[in-house]
């Protein structure tokens, strides 16, 4: 059985002109497992909130400085990856053709090392199980 | 509303602010390519500094007053029209959107090969089936 799976976004409009799914291991999203740590906690929130956001907006193809949502470069997968930033918060997204935007997960700001190599790893065995 | 991560979502003021800095964000750009400013002329057509300039461009950052806002839209040819919308409305309207939108994943290929070779015969309903992966056809409500 496949470790893997895609659903609609729960957290962002699901009316984008670019369709945005969440990657799911075992059936949870990653994402909502993300966000619900991030509920928890409450300080960052508003933060993520403004993440998301940017997901939508540029979903919708609208531009955002480099700053603020930004193609992460160096890795050797076949497809177009990026972070979208507010505050302390990172959102780290793919782009699958025919499909559209896939949220892996998110992250902060002092974990970003970490978690974009770990957010490669896991775009990696999505994509070897397919 | 049903989504309460989404309803947690659009109460957090950083959503909102995030889009206002970005319809500003797209409009500045959008005039500078159309009378085709650099960011010096931008500046000075805009009555701000030119550092204040790459803040925006650069960073995304607007932290301008309502009035200062105001003004830079009506300078790059926009009207800030703002609408308060009640909450409930607004999420009757999401939900609502939300209920109508159906996605399906086809092979653009297939699906042009097969418009091509029917593309002449009379049709009056199209019909949808899906199949399971072992390709027992599922019903579709």
């Amino acid at each position: 059985m496949k470790k893997y799976s895609l659903i609609l976004s729960q957290h962002v409009i699901n009316t984008t002109k670019i369709k945005v799914y969440e990657l799911c291991k075992n059936d949870k999203s990653l994402f909502e497992l993300f966000f619900n740590e991030i509920k928890k906690d409450g300080n960052l929130l508003n933060n993520l909130a403004g993440a998301i956001r940017i997901v939508e907006d540029t979903s919708n193809l609208n531009r955002r400085p480099k700053a603020k949502f930004r193609e992460i470069q160096g890795h050797k997968l076949k497809c177009k990856i990026y972070e979208a930033k507010s505050g302390l918060i990172r959102i780290y997204l793919f782009h699958e053709e025919k499909t559209g935007r896939v949220i892996v997960t998110g992250g902060l700001k002092d974990n970003q090392n970490v978690n974009v190599k770990s957010v490669l790893k896991i775009i990696k065995e999505y994509q070897n199980e397919k | 509303m049903k989504n309460k991560n989404r309803e947690m979502i659009l109460n957090q003021p950083s959503y909102w602010i995030e889009g206002v800095n970005g319809f500003l964000y797209e409009a500045i750009l959008n005039y500078m390519k159309k009378h085709g400013l650099n960011r010096t002329k931008l500046a000075s057509h805009l009555g701000i500094s030119k550092g204040r300039v790459s803040q925006i461009l650069n960073d995304g950052e607007i932290n301008f007053s309502i009035e200062k806002i105001i003004e830079i839209s009506l300078k790059v040819d926009m009207f800030p029209a703002f609408e308060f919308i009640s909450k409930d409305s607004y999420y009757k309207k999401e939900e609502s959107l939300e209920n109508k939108t159906i996605s399906i994943n086809f092979n653009a290929n297939s699906f042009s090969n097969f418009l091509e070779k029917n593309v002449k015969k009379p049709t009056k309903n199209i019909i949808f089936k899906a199949y399971n992966e072992y390709s027992h056809q599922l019903a579709i409500n």
